[in-house]
């Protein structure tokens, strides 16, 4: 039951997704079919996604006899909150990123990772962290001459 | 993952922030401007002729100023994105940027436009102008001006004419030529010049108004015959082209045009050091040279003509605008 | 015949300079190399280097230039098998079997046939280019709106078919690319749309940010959460890095298809190069006899994408060189760096200066055929990279593709994009929906839209310009084939079953 719970839900997200679609299109110049105003087919491909997303749910609900027998019991809880946290800190990278600097900001984001997500000891960890910082930063913003943001302390 | 690791992470984290602010310098007095390199803002992606240029003036800038001039690409939204960062931008000198024709065209289209090019942007010299030329297919019948607005005047709504993009300049032109010439087309609009180039030479459509230095090889080589140049007079490097001015259309007179501007409240010392620097550029033999190259007219002007400029082409864009109800919403 | 030796010697006298060569080697180099770093693209690259052409001359300078281009487009594809991130539009395709390769321990022959392959394609498409450019770009010319639209339209059909499973659910992530590709100011009226004001969403979601996220950050989540799957991996033998000579037989006429695929369409404006590994992935599952590997690993389907859109980077030369008309953002730079030096290009280049168009095609070669050198010895390097343990490895990836997605426009905008399609596309993989289908809608929606509306604006409204055009009634009718033949297909195979159920 898990896997089509996962399935119904999904649909639902995007049907209600594909409906939000198409109410803004119909807001925007319509048109008609010889002469599209920008609404046109935002409103039409919305209403296809919406359609399908309809078919997708059913197929979910009606389908639920035949199944994959021995599914993986879902994943562990330890590892959703690693992703997590992998998410959260790619989100305050760049959050970070033109307030710290980007060596800063790089230097910080690995140690997280290295030390906190993966539990290496810390000389390892800092270690890892300056080199990638210093790494990334010399060949991305000295060689490529990528223009990196600079913190408000100037680097 | 101990509670202990959390702290002595988080304390070394603020550490080495602070370190950092303490070792580095403090900031220096703007006494000797410009003490720090100079950031200058180009609103178009890479590679364009607008960004070239910017290249070419930020490029002897170490020599003159004492400082380089770095440029930040800030593509996006029509030059809105880049000129909206500019305006944002702390009027310490050290954040400028290109003034192109779109500062005019985006207030002229967009009511609710995040920033006031006169209002937010000080003005700080014009460079250079850029011109603009009708082109039809080098076998279409159509190939002198006045056939062109004679059929276009006995078929209207027959003719299709290509430009670079609605709200772009080249759109402008060809709707200000059709209410000059009392002329009624249809616009096809590509994504750039160079799109609406291979639709004409491939017959999709009648004819384009294109930037000079994208339609002049094709002129060259045949491929396609210039009916008219947007401009008062002849181009000079290109004579045989009559100008709509001369054809009786002394209105339909368009150019794009760049310059640079700064964030609102410059400095007067500021304007007149960078205004200066620019000129000299701008007059400078080798740099005539490559505008040249490049079907660039220099056409400096100084702070305050530039900001009159601005306002009067802010002035004609809303006109056009209006009348033929290009707006951005 | 001997006109065309006569100016192939001219080409290679040129190409073949000390000069001419050092420089290819470093514009193939350093094009290999942003290739291979994910989001960094040849634009950036090339538009911050054209300065440093100045002090050369023009024709060493498009060289360098122009090796920077399809090196990055080799350099693509060792991202896409190692990492599943593609670096570039066409690298999205590799992705799908190519990682898959490399999972089974096989990513030494992934990378050896896509270096391969892309040196064969590389080759053709050189010899094309010298042999029948100006009449090709006599025919792309011809492309006008109403074949547009139908190619692209054929595009979409045929981006459906890119996924394993259910077919209901790559219908809905065209639907769903198609929709996200709208975000933006659309061509027409310049009217935006979905954009709420934010500046940054006017030019539309960006391709980079979405393709690195629904990609490369979602495997990495995927790897993060179960965490067994990274063991495969590590398992690869040093001594199986080159392809076997049954992946060659598997691999030699999908290369050679894709080269001919390949460089047709990348002639064309825009999508050219995406289409071109599309068409020739597409084109290989259709005529194997297993085209439900497809996916899995299968060789054919690295070989024949990779050469196609290596082919497609030669084709895209032919309206620059033809016509001195540039197809996409690329040759516009190439136009640039050549109009800084005083050459500009156009249609009497062939003529009027002979040394730069013998030249570079010449080059090509030169560099095609260094990157196979630089490349294959590398692919030991890179095998060597997936055996760094996995803890060190992906936070070095993460930054990267940071790094990759704010560079492409100095936005920090487009870093919140990575990461949030990261998720997206790490929720989609859980549930089963596959990300192919909806990056190619995503790139052929605004094309296909765009070119619509203008056939519409040119015909006022009558859409029997579509079928009125020959090309663009073949695509369609392509199309319409290619949806109606498995349902028949379906449909005839059902009935003897049926009677063989009957019988006693």
């Amino acid at each position: 039951m898990k896997l089509d719970r996962k399935e119904s839900i999904s649909a639902i997200v995007l049907l209600f997704f594909s409906l939000a679609v198409c109410f803004q299109a119909v807001r925007y110049p319509f048109g008609s079919i010889s002469k599209m105003g920008p609404g046109f087919l935002p409103f039409y491909s919305g209403l296809a996604l919406a359609a399908l997303s309809l078919g997708i749910l059913l197929h979910a609900l009606l389908a639920s006899g035949r199944k994959e027998p021995g599914l993986t019991e879902g994943p562990k809880r330890r590892n959703i909150l690693k992703v997590g946290a992998v998410f959260f800190s790619m989100v305050a990278y760049a959050f970070f990123l033109d307030k710290l600097g980007f060596p800063i900001t790089t230097f910080c984001f690995t140690l997280i990772l290295f030390k906190f997500c993966e539990s290496y000891r810390w000389i390892p960890a800092l270690l890892g962290a300056l080199v990638a910082s210093l790494g990334t930063y010399l060949i991305f913003g000295l060689w490529l001459q990528c223009q990196f943001p600079k913190g408000w302390l100037g680097v | 993952m101990s509670r202990r690791d959390i702290v002595l992470g988080i304390s070394l984290m603020t550490f080495l922030v602070l370190s950092f602010g303490l070792v580095t310098p403090p900031k220096a007095l703007a006494s000797d401007y410009p003490n720090k390199a100079i950031q200058f803002i180009v609103q178009y992606a890479p590679g364009g002729v607008l960004d070239l240029g910017a290249r070419l003036i930020a490029a002897g800038s170490a020599e003159s100023l004492g400082q380089p001039m770095v440029i930040l690409n800030k593509p996006g939204a029509g030059g809105a994105l880049g000129t909206d960062f500019i305006a944002k931008a702390k009027p310490d000198g050290y954040t400028l940027g290109l003034g192109p024709v779109s500062l005019a065209i985006l207030k002229a289209i967009n009511p609710t436009l995040s920033f006031d090019p006169v209002k937010d942007l000080t003005p700080i010299c014009r460079l250079s102008m850029g011109s603009n030329v009708m082109v039809v297919r080098s076998d279409s019948p159509l190939n002198t001006l006045d056939k062109l607005i004679d059929y276009a005047r006995k078929n209207p709504g027959k003719l299709n004419y290509g430009s670079s993009g609605v709200g772009g300049s080249l759109h402008f032109a060809g709707e200000l030529f059709q209410r000059e010439a009392g002329i009624q087309m249809v616009h096809v609009p590509y994504k750039g010049g160079a799109p609406a180039l291979m639709a004409l030479l491939g017959g999709h459509i009648d004819l384009t108004f294109n930037n000079l230095q994208e339609a002049v090889e094709q002129i060259k080589g045949g491929k396609v015959i210039p009916l008219a140049v947007t401009l008062p007079e002849r181009y000079p490097e290109l004579p045989q082209i009559p100008s709509v001015a001369e054809k009786g259309y002394p209105k339909a007179v368009i150019t794009s045009w760049t310059g640079v501007v700064g964030p609102a409240g410059l400095p007067k010392p500021v304007v007149d050091k960078i205004s200066a620097y620019c000129q000299k550029v701008v007059s400078h033999p080798n740099i005539l040279k490559k505008l040249k190259e490049f079907w660039v007219t220099p056409a400096y002007l100084g702070p305050e003509e530039y900001g009159r400029f601005i306002g009067s082409e802010i002035e004609l864009y809303k006109d056009l605008a209006k009348r033929a109800n290009i707006k951005a919403e | 015949m001997g006109d065309l030796f006569a100016n192939l010697y001219t080409g290679f006298m040129v190409s073949l300079s000390l000069t001419n060569i050092f420089y290819c080697f470093l514009g193939v180099f350093t094009g290999t190399l942003i290739g291979v770093l994910p989001g960094i693209g040849p634009v950036a690259t090339i538009s911050i280097l054209i300065p440093s052409t100045f002090h050369l001359s023009p024709i060493t300078g498009v060289i360098m230039l122009a090796g920077i281009y399809y090196g990055a487009q080799y350099g693509g594809s060792t991202t896409s098998i190692l990492l599943r991130i593609p670096g570039e539009t066409s690298s999205v395709i590799t992705c799908l079997d190519g990682y898959e390769m490399a999972r089974q321990g096989r990513a030494g022959p992934a990378l050896g046939i896509a270096a391969f392959g892309s040196f064969i394609a590389g080759t053709l498409g050189t010899f094309g280019l010298a042999v029948v450019a100006p009449p090709l770009a006599g025919w792309a010319l011809k492309f006008g709106a109403a074949e547009y639209a139908s190619l692209m339209l054929l595009g979409l059909i045929t981006a459906t078919f890119l996924g394993q499973k259910s077919m209901l659910k790559s219908l809905a992530m065209v639907m769903l690319g198609l929709v996200l590709s709208l975000v933006g100011r659309e061509t027409i009226t310049g009217f935006p749309r979905f954009t709420y004001g934010v500046y940054e969403l006017e030019d539309g979601l960006g391709f980079i940010p979405i393709i690195m996220g629904l990609f490369g950050i979602s495997e990495v989540f995927l790897n993060l959460e179960e965490a067994m799957s990274r063991v495969i991996l590590t398992r690869s033998k040093i001594a199986d890095l080159l392809p076997s000579l049954q992946d060659w037989g598997r691999s030699i006429f999908p290369i050679l298809r894709g080269s001919v695929v390949g460089f047709l369409l990348g002639i064309l404006p825009g999508g050219g190069a995406t289409l071109a590994s599309l068409a020739s992935y597409t084109m290989e599952k259709k005529i194997s006899k297993t085209p439900n590997r497809f996916g899995s690993g299968m060789i054919e389907g690295v070989a024949g994408p990779e050469a196609a859109n290596n082919a497609g980077a030669q084709g895209a030369f032919i309206p620059l060189l033809c016509l001195g008309i540039p197809c996409n953002v690329i040759m516009a730079l190439l136009i640039g760096a050549l109009m800084i030096h005083g050459v500009q290009p156009g249609p009497l280049t062939m003529t009027k200066n002979p040394e730069l168009f013998w030249g570079t095609i010449t080059s090509m070669y030169a560099g095609n055929l260094l990157l196979l050198i630089l490349n294959l010895p590398l692919i030991g390097l890179w095998v060597r990279i997936l055996k760094v343990p996995y803890g060190i490895l992906y936070p070095l990836v993460l930054v990267f593709c940071i790094i990759g997605a704010f560079s492409l426009n100095n936005s920090i905008f487009e870093i919140y994009l990575t990461i949030f399609f990261g998720l997206v596309g790490y929720v989609m993989r859980k549930v089963d929906y596959e990300p192919a289908p909806l990056a190619l809608a995503f790139v052929l929606g605004p094309l296909f839209e765009d070119a619509l509306r203008q056939a519409l604006v040119i015909s006022r409204g009558d859409f029997r310009i579509f079928v009125q055009r020959p090309l663009s009634l073949v695509f369609l009718l392509a199309g319409l084939g290619l949806i109606t033949f498995p349902l028949i297909s379906r449909l005839t195979k059902r009935v003897p079953r049926i009677v063989e159920i009957r019988k006693p």
